[in-house]
């Protein structure tokens, strides 16, 4: 069966670019444009994600805030979040680290890329 | 939109630059007439009076000023190069996409061509592969045809040779017993004459030739006895003859309709493989190639959405720039001058989003701005770009 994914973004783009990829590769995979709306995917969803993907800054609720809400959920607890943003800021890697995030990708990321970063958290 | 945006700057540094020049103008008449000229009552209520510019502390205009020029050369070369990627990322786009549309036509091209061939029954793009399952198919059915034959021909000698030894043997111990039998018989009769001769003297001899006739009627019911038993055993073996034959002719059947069968098989199979190899042929590299492309799009968007970004930082700046020239000319018009130092690049710092908008700030400012220490591990083979924590 194939991995769940769940992919938020702001950006049409990004969210385009990550669905080609993923779903090249075989992953099944959502979109979600913010935080929020991210929330009430998982909350909608009939089977727990297998990973999520998030931007750090997006309107309504922020890649920092999601990761922070998703972890308070027991289901997700050991869920890996990755962050794919163009911020490289070190002060806002930390609190993506300190809020749960399980990797940093800094973009552009390549498609190859971004397949190797997810089977290495995902230990697949 | 970045027109607009330049546009927006021109105007307003022009603005301020008319208001600056004339009350150094201004200011300079006053000197060589060593007296001060009272205007007419202003045009404009919001245009500075005289006696307002004059006001105007110099040194404060000139720290003013070049703040100014130093924010505009900064978003300047932000949305420059906002600018300049968003074109190059739009090139991208466009060639990406082309390129895929154009691949993907190619394919559809060849699936169309594929299916006239098909259609017309030229292709013969998958024969050799056909062909060489069609000759080990034949290999294997003529083998087994071969091998069902000597297996019949093997029997039908076999038992030729059973029914030959068994019916010879039969008939050899039959004759032998029947050649005993008749010597016996003639031995019986001679001494049943001699015995009459004889009279009273041959009444031995005539019990001799009466126990000698016994045993001829004997032998001559155990002949018969193996008389039949040959004959059953004979007719046992042709039974096995005819059942073993008909096997043969059975598996001779099956390998026949095996042969049919298999031929049938291998002509659809011939026309399925020539249509999927003929469309996979060629298709593959139309396929792989827009394998390829799908990298060179994920870039594009990627290069888009970082263009977008840079722009809505900059106009972000920008607005922070106006607002602050805002309360400068509002402060001008009244006469006064409203202090602006390099702390207004303090509040540029919390609208970046990314390394490159940092590296301009500390180039243009001197401030410090960028911090890219490490904070995950980095995995050489995920790339630099990547930390896991």
């Amino acid at each position: 069966m194939a991995k769940r994914v769940l992919a938020v973004d702001d950006s049409a783009t990004v969210r385009a670019s990550v669905r080609m990829v993923l779903e090249q590769a075989g992953y099944e995979v959502e979109l979600a444009a913010n935080g929020e709306d991210a929330l009430k995917k998982i909350d909608m969803a009939a089977e727990r994600f297998h990973l999520l993907i998030t931007d750090l800054n997006m309107p309504r609720l922020d890649g920092i805030g999601l990761i922070r809400a998703v972890r308070s959920n027991p289901a997700y607890r050991f869920t890996p979040i990755l962050m794919l943003t163009t911020e490289s800021q070190a002060e806002k890697k930390e609190e993506g680290k300190k809020a749960g995030a399980t990797g940093w990708i800094v973009k552009p990321f390549q498609p190859e890329q971004l397949i190797a970063v997810i089977r290495k958290v995902m230990k697949i | 939109m970045l027109v607009a945006i330049a546009c927006f700057c021109l105007g307003f540094a022009a603005g301020i630059g008319f208001v600056f020049l004339y009350g150094r103008k201004k200011d300079e008449m006053r000197k060589e007439d060593g007296s001060i000229e009272k205007p007419g009552a202003p045009e404009r209520p919001d245009v500075a009076t005289e006696e307002d510019v004059i006001r105007v502390n110099p040194t404060e205009a000139r720290e003013f000023f070049t703040t100014f020029r130093d924010a505009l050369s900064l978003v300047e070369s932000v949305i420059g190069e906002a600018h300049r990627e968003a074109g190059e990322a739009g090139e991208r786009w466009a060639a990406a996409v082309g390129e895929m549309v154009e691949r993907a036509n190619a394919g559809l091209r060849r699936l169309q061509k594929t299916i006239g061939e098909l259609a017309s029954g030229q292709e013969t793009g998958s024969a050799g592969l056909v062909d060489e399952a069609r000759r080990t198919a034949r290999v294997l059915v003529d083998s087994s045809r071969s091998a069902v034959a000597e297996f019949i021909a093997s029997g039908d000698s076999y038992l030729e040779m059973m029914q030959g030894i068994q019916a010879d043997r039969f008939r050899s111990i039959a004759e032998r017993i029947r050649g005993i039998l008749r010597q016996t018989n003639l031995v019986a009769i001679n001494a049943e004459i001699e015995a009459a001769h004889l009279g009273e003297m041959g009444r031995g001899l005539g019990v001799i030739a009466g126990e000698v006739m016994k045993l001829s009627a004997m032998i001559g019911d155990s002949v018969k006895a193996i008389d039949e038993t040959a004959g059953m055993v004979e007719e046992k073996l042709r039974q096995f003859a005819s059942e073993i034959s008909a096997k043969a002719e059975n598996a001779a059947h099956l390998c026949e309709d095996s042969d049919r069968l298999l031929g049938e098989y291998l002509a659809e199979l011939e026309v399925r493989t020539g249509d999927i190899v003929a469309g996979l042929k060629g298709s593959g590299e139309e396929i792989d190639s827009i394998l390829e492309s799908l990298g060179k799009i994920v870039d594009a968007l990627q290069f888009q959405d970082i263009s977008y970004q840079k722009i809505r930082n900059a106009l972000s700046i920008l607005q922070d720039v106006r607002s602050e020239l805002d309360g400068v000319l509002d402060n001008l018009n009244k006469g006064g001058m409203k202090a602006v130092d390099r702390r207004l690049f303090e509040g540029f710092k919390r609208k970046y989003t990314m390394r490159a908008e940092r590296l301009h700030h500390e180039l243009t400012t001197g401030q410090k701005c960028l911090d890219e220490r490490r904070v995950g591990r980095v995995y050489e083979e995920l790339g630099e770009n990547v930390e896991l924590f």
